[in-house]
């Protein structure tokens, strides 16, 4: 099964980390380390299979019979950002491969042109996404209209038809049109901190 | 999570996600929440509590929430019921009595009209069917059918998986399978697909099943071909690497087929990617033999080869040309190379040091396989090794340290007694090979020498790796000093002043190695003592007593013991020579007083030709087997705490020391330059200085590349070796050859030292040297001769040479057993460690529930059953007539039980469980407090600890062992919920 789904940005700085089973924070983030630091070394013509960081190689050493370890880290880099997929040797590797690439398809289509951006204002679809996909470590969709269909319905949902997705006729005009509606209705409860009017949207 | 509003729930199970852990105490009262959203109508909100469910179920949760999950697996709506069916894993995982009461569900899910629900049901029993195989075995028709018909790569993917899992406890499936994945194989262009069904077919064991049969060797070549292609990919990484992760597997069961493939897999050595590169190296590892041995390793030292150097050196080739040329060296010669040379390769990465390391390492194991199993030439293995050396990654700071504190020295230690520093690998290697090979002992000593002469330019004080090879160098030189090229040389550099700062283990050795060259040059006593003999003997003392002198108050308790002991003889040697008159006059300066017998003879002191050569002649050494030592009987005279001199106080206290001593001789305090003419002066061992020569020849072969046109006539490694030798070994090799074939008529070679770079006469360099017929002539004398005779056989592909073998390594079989038992031992314990420390391993599932949970009621072994069932039949027989009310109980519980299983067998066994348990609270009375329900649920998170309390607990049923309780109380625990499940409030009656 599929250990975590990481996703961050080129500085390692992380964007979606999702973990399949209960872990220490603290852990999470050296491993995020860890992993970033193999990833970062890695020139592009290198082929998308990672060795295991250290931190999963100790313990991998010490029960080599139990087959729920992780066995295989498997990224792929786009633009900004890194796609890693922890899984262990139940999952097909190739096949986690494309895994990521449905993933980044569907937020494509549903973001139309996704950047980093996108992702980290929108993080509820992010999660909603990958919610699609992938659950408690199984695979549960690979189908990307379905993915895409399933993500927008539930938007729909939530009575306002824009709230977490952005419409893309508006995305494509005026910045300043969209994201009110997008960041200010319903994302009190996500994101606190930012202010309502002067986000980075605007300045994009 | 409770709002109205789907946004905030849906950002209030995101944070639940995240934060709530197994011990958060707000997740007991979440249950009826997730069990109103799991009743929502809306499918999103559903899908919502089933994902977030999915992250944070604890045993209580799914305890509560299975009736409503099982009945989510039945939703009109296929979205909710893949998601149903795939949170399902995770409430067995905390709660695996729920796998009894859905798993007919869940088997209907199979049949699902939608593809994807299938799909997780495929996934969720794959992951049970690790954990317990022959439970799903009864799903194989099912299974079959779903691989036939299904157009789901993802799947089949998984569907291929669980096969493979099943197989091995039903090897019937193999035949079965065999068609359907073969003509995945060949039909399907999903790489992922095609990949899975060649690993499905090699981890399931199916080709290891069918190895022998044609059907199994047109299967596995036909897997083998497919990987190649994998392979042969231009531009995509990622095929490689999982075709040779597959290949890997394969080398097992089927290494000559993957050995046929040995041309891609060396291209994949030489890959960019590190990776890949790593792959292809234990593969190689695998799977090299004589043949290309020479090749790989070649190739292994081209990539270690410094970027730097490789810009000016030599360029280097494309991949093609070099595996050209490796092939046609023999017959093509030089000129290949020569057109290959010019050929730009492409760019060169520069590896991780740990990279490197490891390849060195992969070298020398390849290298030193089944003792030397493989080795077509020892010669060339030394100068690999010697080039290795250089390779050595500078990592390692200690090493580079000023060597001289006491922790350094520790750390040494530590490091020589952990993990060994590459150089110290390289080093044992190269003793390895210098005591189990004597042919080529005097290779191997060669080669030390030159490590130890030129250790100060080879080994950089900054932080050039490798230095710890001087360990074993230094014992060479010393134990082998009759096969020094120049022992005054090799002397001079083991006295150098700088050495002092070496590592201190490494001092030790070379305070060792001295006195032995020491005792080589010095103890010949066929050689006149005259005047200048004498002069020099002493000289050469002074050296060395000056040398020890400044080690005598080294920090290191080795080091200064060695070099104290090793004072007090050599200033007795000296005090001998200074006494002893030399032949002829006693006039010092007078060197034509050489030719001997013209007056009276003086032999040269007994010190140095009787006492301290005797210190170090004695039996040869041989290799000996770790656990020789084992054997040697410990004599009954032994006592370890009797004094040895019980006069030491007194001996110590009268002991004068004469630290000043005599001064100095007048010759010793000369200048270097004296002593360097004196040793240069003498007649020389051989001609020219090694280290001239190899110099010079460096020089020649930087300056000109066709200069190899001296190659001699084996050629087998020649031309290609310097492409990853360094000149000066290769000149070095080159000079050995010319120093023999000196005397050999028939070889024309080039007229002396200095013709080498000088163009061939007889034209340019394509004039092949290996066209000359060469005959060899048998002849029986000359020290050369004698030497080369060895030699002569480089040109069968194969040198027989004899490898000792370790001595003591037989008749020792049962100490082996032994030695594996306690290995077996070991092994297992870890394991089993690994089983228990969940804790530790982080991103791992603790699914040790269910490892080994039957879907059956009883969930132990068969055998161990049936005696219990036997045993509690007639404890319940008697306990039956005596208890009515007791029996009355069983017979509810029977009845329920009977509603429950899903197979009669179950029913009778429940009955058996049932009346256990009931007997148990016979004996006891009520005796079902709280303390002991916690020892239940302890018991519960250790399957494999619960099934051995109930063996125990079975046997110990009649004695009213404690160890049974736990076991009662489970099964009541467990009866209980499946009760609960049914309606029935009667199993409350237990606790």
């Amino acid at each position: 099964m599929i250990n975590a789904v990481l996703v961050f940005n080129n500085t390692g700085q992380p964007r979606l980390t999702k973990f399949y089973s209960q872990i220490d924070v603290n852990l999470q983030q050296r491993l995020i380390s860890e992993i970033f630091t193999l990833v970062a070394n890695r020139p592009p013509s290198a082929c998308n299979f990672l060795p295991l960081p250290p931190l999963l190689q100790k313990t991998s050493s010490e029960a080599l019979s139990d087959t729920d370890q992780p066995t295989r880290i498997i990224y792929r880099h786009y633009a900004t950002l890194y796609f890693i997929i922890i899984a262990d040797d139940l999952e097909s590797e190739l096949g986690l491969l494309d895994l990521i690439q449905v993933f980044v398809e569907c937020l494509d289509r549903i973001f139309e042109n996704v950047c980093e951006l996108d992702l980290i204002f929108n993080f509820e679809t992010l999660h909603q996404v990958l919610a699609e996909m992938i659950q408690g470590g199984g695979v549960v969709e690979v189908d990307r209209a379905t993915i895409v269909d399933s993500v927008k319905k539930a938007a729909k949902v939530t009575k306002r038809p824009t709230a977490t997705l952005p419409d893309p006729v508006n995305r494509s005009g005026s910045p300043s049109g969209r994201s009110t509606p997008v960041n200010m209705g319903h994302r009190g409860t996500g994101i606190t901190g930012i202010g309502s009017g002067d986000f980075v949207w605007s300045g994009r | 999570m409770s709002s109205q509003k789907f946004v905030q729930k849906r950002v209030g199970y995101l944070a639940a996600v995240q934060s709530f852990r197994l011990d958060t105490d707000v997740l007991m009262l979440a249950t009826n929440l997730l069990k109103k959203d799991l009743s929502s109508p809306n499918q999103f909100e559903l899908s919502l509590a089933i994902n977030g469910l999915s992250h944070i179920v604890s045993p209580s949760l799914a305890r509560d929430l299975t009736p409503d999950l099982i009945a989510k697996m039945n939703h009109s709506n296929p979205y909710i019921r893949k998601k149903a069916v795939l949170v399902m894993y995770k409430i067995f995982l905390q709660f695996p009595e729920a796998l009894r009461s859905s798993f007919p569900r869940l088997r209907e899910r199979l049949e699902d009209s939608d593809e994807t629900v299938v799909s997780a049901t495929v996934n969720v029993i794959c992951e049970l069917a690790r954990k317990n195989p022959k439970n799903y075995l009864p799903l194989a028709p099912q299974l079959f059918n779903l691989l036939t018909t299904s157009k789901n790569n993802w799947m089949t993917i998984k569907i291929i998986k669980l096969f493979a899992t099943l197989t091995p406890l039903e090897p019937r499936l193999v035949k079965k399978l065999v068609p359907p994945i073969s003509n995945i194989i060949k039909t399907t262009n999903a790489m992922s697909l095609l990949y899975e069904c060649i690993n499905g077919l090699i981890s399931g064991g199916l080709l290891n099943h069918l190895a022998g049969t044609a059907d199994g060797e047109d299967l596995a070549t036909l897997c083998v071909s497919k990987l190649r292609g994998f392979l042969l990919f231009e531009d995509d990484s990622n095929p490689k690497y999982v075709a040779l992760l597959a290949l890997a597997k394969m080398t097992k069961t089927h290494g000559y087929l993957v050995a046929a493939e040995k041309d891609v897999i060396l291209e994949c050595i030489d890959n960019e990617d590190v990776s890949i590169r790593l792959r292809a190296l234990e593969l190689v590892v695998g799977m090299v033999d004589v043949d290309i041995l020479q090749q790989v390793v070649g190739r292994l030292l081209r990539q270690l080869k410094p970027v730097s150097q490789d810009d000016d050196a030599d360029v280097g080739m494309t991949n093609a040309e070099e595996e050209h040329d490796e092939e046609d060296a023999e017959e093509e010669g030089l000129a290949v190379r020569q057109t290959a040379g010019a050929a730009a390769k492409k760019a060169p990465v520069s590896l991780p040091d740990d990279y490197k390391d490891g390849v060195i390492r992969r070298i020398l194991e390849m290298c030193s396989k089944d003792t030397y199993a493989n080795m077509p030439d020892f010669e060339w293995y030394i100068d690999v090794l010697v080039q290795l050396v250089r390779y050595c990654p500078g990592d390692m700071k200690k090493n580079s340290g000023q060597g001289l504190d006491d922790e350094d020295f520790e750390e040494a230690f530590m490091a020589a007694a952990g993990k060994a520093d590459v150089g110290e690998e390289i080093g044992k290697e190269l003793r390895n090979v210098a005591v189990r090979v004597k042919t080529v002992r005097r290779q191997a000593t060669e080669a030390a020498e030159l490590l130890v002469g030129r250790s100060s330019t080879m080994f950089p004080a900054s932080g050039g790796g490798g230095k710890r090879v001087l360990l074993a160098a230094a014992w060479l030189v010393g134990e082998f000093a009759e096969h020094l090229r120049n022992p005054n040389e090799t002397i001079d550099s083991l006295l150098q002043a700088s050495n002092a700062s070496l590592p201190a283990d490494v001092v030790a050795t070379y305070v060792q190695a001295i006195p032995k060259v020491y005792s080589y040059l010095t103890s010949n006593d066929s050689i006149p003592w005259t005047p200048e003999r004498k002069t020099t003997v002493s000289f050469l003392t002074n050296r060395v007593v000056e040398f020890l002198e400044s080690l005598a108050s080294s920090p290191h308790l080795e080091v200064q013991e060695r070099a104290v002991g090793f004072l007090e003889i050599f200033r007795l040697a000296k005090e001998a020579i200074a006494e002893q008159p030399a032949t002829g006059s006693t006039t010092t300066a007078v060197p034509d007083e050489n030719d001997e017998g013209m007056q009276e003879e003086y032999d040269p002191p007994l010190i140095l030709t009787q006492a301290i050569p005797s210190l170090f002649h004695g039996f040869e050494l041989n290799p000996v087997a770790p656990r020789a030592q084992r054997k040697v009987p410990i004599p009954d005279a032994l006592d370890l705490d009797a004094p040895i001199n019980s006069q030491l106080a007194f001996l110590l206290s009268s002991a004068d020391y004469d630290a000043g001593g005599e001064d100095l001789d007048s010759a010793a305090a000369a200048a270097d330059d004296e002593f360097e003419k004196f040793y240069y002066q003498k007649p020389a061992v051989v001609v020219e200085t090694a280290a001239q020569r190899v110099d010079r020849a460096a020089a020649a072969a930087t300056a000109n590349n066709s200069g190899s046109n001296a190659g001699g006539h084996s050629g087998s490694y020649q031309s290609g070796e310097d492409t990853y030798l360094d000149p000066d070994i290769v000149a070095r090799r080159k000079a050995e050859r010319r120093e023999r074939n000196k005397d050999d008529p028939f070889y024309i070679g080039s007229a002396g030292a200095s013709g080498r770079t000088s163009p061939n006469p007889l034209g340019g360099e394509h004039f092949d040297i290996d066209s000359i017929p060469i005959m060899k002539l048998e002849l029986g004398d000359g020290a050369d001769l004698v030497k080369g005779s060895v030699h002569s056989g480089r040109s069968v592909p194969k040198v027989r040479v004899e490898i000792a073998g370790d001595e003591g390594e037989g008749d020792d079989g049962e100490e082996e057993e032994e030695e594996k038992g306690v290995g077996a031992v070991g092994v297992g314990s870890v394991r089993r460690k690994g089983k228990k420390g969940k804790g530790r391993d982080i991103l791992n599932i603790d699914s040790s529930n269910l490892v080994g949970f039957s879907l059956e009621e009883p969930e132990e072994d068969l055998i161990a059953q049936e005696e219990e069932v036997a045993k509690a039949k007639k404890e319940v027989e008697k306990l039956r007539g005596e208890m009515a009310r007791a029996a009355e109980r069983v017979r509810v519980a029977n009845a329920q039980q009977t509603v429950e299983a899903p197979a009669p067998q179950i029913s009778q066994q429940a009955t058996e469980v049932a009346k256990k348990k009931k007997k148990k609270v016979v004996k006891e009375g009520e005796g079902g407090d709280g303390g002991e329900k916690k020892k239940v649920k302890k018991k519960k998170k250790k399957e494999g600890d619960a099934k051995e309390g109930l063996a125990g607990g079975s046997t110990a049923a009649g004695d009213e062992a404690e160890g049974s309780i736990p076991v009662v109380k489970k099964k009541k625990k467990k009866r209980r919920s499946s009760i609960a499940e049914a309606g029935a409030g009667a199993g409350e009656d237990a606790g």
